[in-house]
């Protein structure tokens, strides 16, 4: 076999507008669900019984579906039902409606983890629950809700690839199409998987710095 | 009764489940008043306080604060309904508490737990509260700690910030549950120190605690607790002297051996009556 580089350079424009397509996917796709999720989880805190029992069925039914069956089920199964979307929206809302359970779950560990007499003092004190929630609450769990939401926000990055099969002109998508024009599917994939692995490797370290910046408190605590 | 209490509960009952924790108690403490709570572990004293707090509200019950029913307003047409969340917290801010596992928020510094209420609640400039806030600190002799987060600070040093804490709202009657029994040995002294200071200011406090020699002396009244209700409740140099009931005499037998300088209480004539008239 031998390997030509060279072929790719006419379509290294094409790869990259695939790649940034990916990326606006993701980051898309990780705010509506990071949006979803927190209503989730307020949903659950705060709602009744039966929007408690909803979210509890709506969550094992995602947990129980692959995500491509979820992405067949909008994109082919919803405009039966008369609501017609484009394929990139399709998407988002897959990767949203996908996602958001378990970003709720790793949002729950974390707000769990922070003991309850600092709610009792804060309430004490007199601050509302919104209040609560923002000064007391989300200034802690940040720095423990920074790793898992990284494998979750990793996880969704990766099955962005997944969205080439209703024809969003994403990174894979653009792959597959080039490959079909130069024939050489080892340099085009070999390629696009160093620029996968590149980009997520790059975005683990940008969460962990970000983990360093809001754990600082605890650092200061360890050096005295 | 002209003066109204600084808080009174009465007829307050906890129950979790089939089980009564707090089973019907009335206690009323005057301003100024210090009152220790005293009596074996699971008691009730620690649920008489979040109920007297209404961090946990009552099963049943009621807690008035200068004569204001907590958990209650009265509409203009002289109608008495259940209080908006708002509300309840106004009501609440008269109280300021003292936990046993401090409760600092260890993201904020000690300035800036002690601050905290007085901007986001009180809505205080920066500047004010960090002048007021400084002065708390300054009061329980920890202004040279002001910027340290809580997790450079030994456990009796927290405290003392968590005092700041509450004192810093301006509370008209402080509440303390256990504020030493998390504390290694060498750190309660300091932590009873700036709490005695604040008897000797006539503070109104109401203090759960297992330290008999802090009751002794800072102390105007004990009230004791067995079983969810109040077994006796005397002013605190009769209480350690000559208690009226036996099982406060078999607790301070059990508890008072290990405090040197504390005469042995003299056992209770139990041919009469007994006084359990108050818990009726």
């Amino acid at each position: 076999m031998s390997v030509d580089w060279a072929a790719l350079v006419p379509y290294l424009p094409d790869l990259a507008r695939g790649f940034a397509v990916t990326v606006a996917l993701t980051f898309g796709g990780a705010a509506c669900a990071l949006f979803m999720a927190i209503g989730l989880v307020l949903a659950t805190s705060a709602g009744g019984p039966a929007i408690r029992r909803s979210v509890r069925i709506y969550t094992e039914i995602i947990l129980g579906l692959p995500i491509l069956v979820l992405l067949y089920l909008i994109y082919f199964v919803l405009p039966q039902l008369g609501l017609r979307i484009g394929e990139v929206a399709a998407g988002i809302l897959t990767l949203t409606l996908y996602y958001a359970p378990y970003m709720a779950e790793a949002i729950r560990g974390a707000i769990a983890s922070v003991p309850a007499g600092q709610v009792d003092a804060a309430r004490m004190i007199g601050l509302n629950p919104v209040q609560i929630f923002i000064r007391i609450l989300l200034p802690q769990t940040l720095g423990l809700l920074i790793p898992p939401l990284t494998g979750i926000l990793i996880g969704l990055a990766k099955d962005t690839a997944i969205l080439s099969v209703i024809s969003v002109h994403e990174l894979a998508y653009a792959t597959k199409r080039v490959v079909s024009r130069t024939y050489t599917p080892f340099e085009v994939w070999a390629l696009v998987a160093g620029l996968y692995w590149l980009a997520l490797s790059a975005l683990e370290v940008l969460m962990r710095r970000l983990e360093g910046r809001v754990t600082r408190f605890r650092a200061s605590g360890a050096s005295a | 009764m002209s003066t109204p209490p600084a808080i009174a509960g009465r007829g307050l009952t906890m129950r979790f489940g089939p089980a009564t924790v707090l089973d019907g108690v009335d206690i009323a403490v005057a301003r100024g008043e210090v009152v220790c709570v005293l009596g074996p572990s699971g008691s009730g004293k620690s649920t008489l306080l979040r109920c007297l707090s209404f961090l946990t509200p009552p099963s049943a019950g009621a807690v008035h604060v200068g004569g204001e029913q907590l958990g209650m307003e009265t509409k203009s047409d002289g109608t008495t309904v259940p209080a908006s969340a708002a509300r309840l917290r106004h009501q609440r801010s008269r109280i300021g508490m003292v936990f046993q596992s401090f409760n600092l928020w260890p993201h904020l510094t000690a300035l800036g737990n002690v601050t905290e209420g007085l901007v986001q609640v009180r809505g205080e400039a920066r500047t004010d509260a960090r002048t007021q806030g400084l002065e708390m600190l300054a009061a329980v002799g920890l202004a040279d700690k002001a910027d340290a987060y809580p997790a450079r600070l030994s456990g009796g040093q927290q405290q003392r910030v968590a005092i700041a804490r509450a004192l810093a709202m301006k509370p008209e009657i402080l509440l303390f549950d256990e504020p030493t029994s998390a504390l290694d040995p060498e750190l309660v002294g300091e932590v009873l120190a700036v709490m005695e200071a604040l008897a000797e200011r006539h503070t109104t406090m109401i203090v759960v605690t297992h330290e008999i020699a802090f009751a002794a002396e800072a102390a105007d009244r004990i009230v004791f607790m067995d079983g969810g209700r109040i077994v006796e409740d005397a002013p605190a140099d009769r209480f350690f002297t000559t208690p009226a009931e036996e099982r406060s005499w078999r607790f301070l037998e059990r508890t008072m051996g290990r405090y040197l300088g504390l005469s042995r209480p003299q056992r209770p004539d139990m041919s009469g009556m007994s006084r359990h008239d108050h818990e009726v």
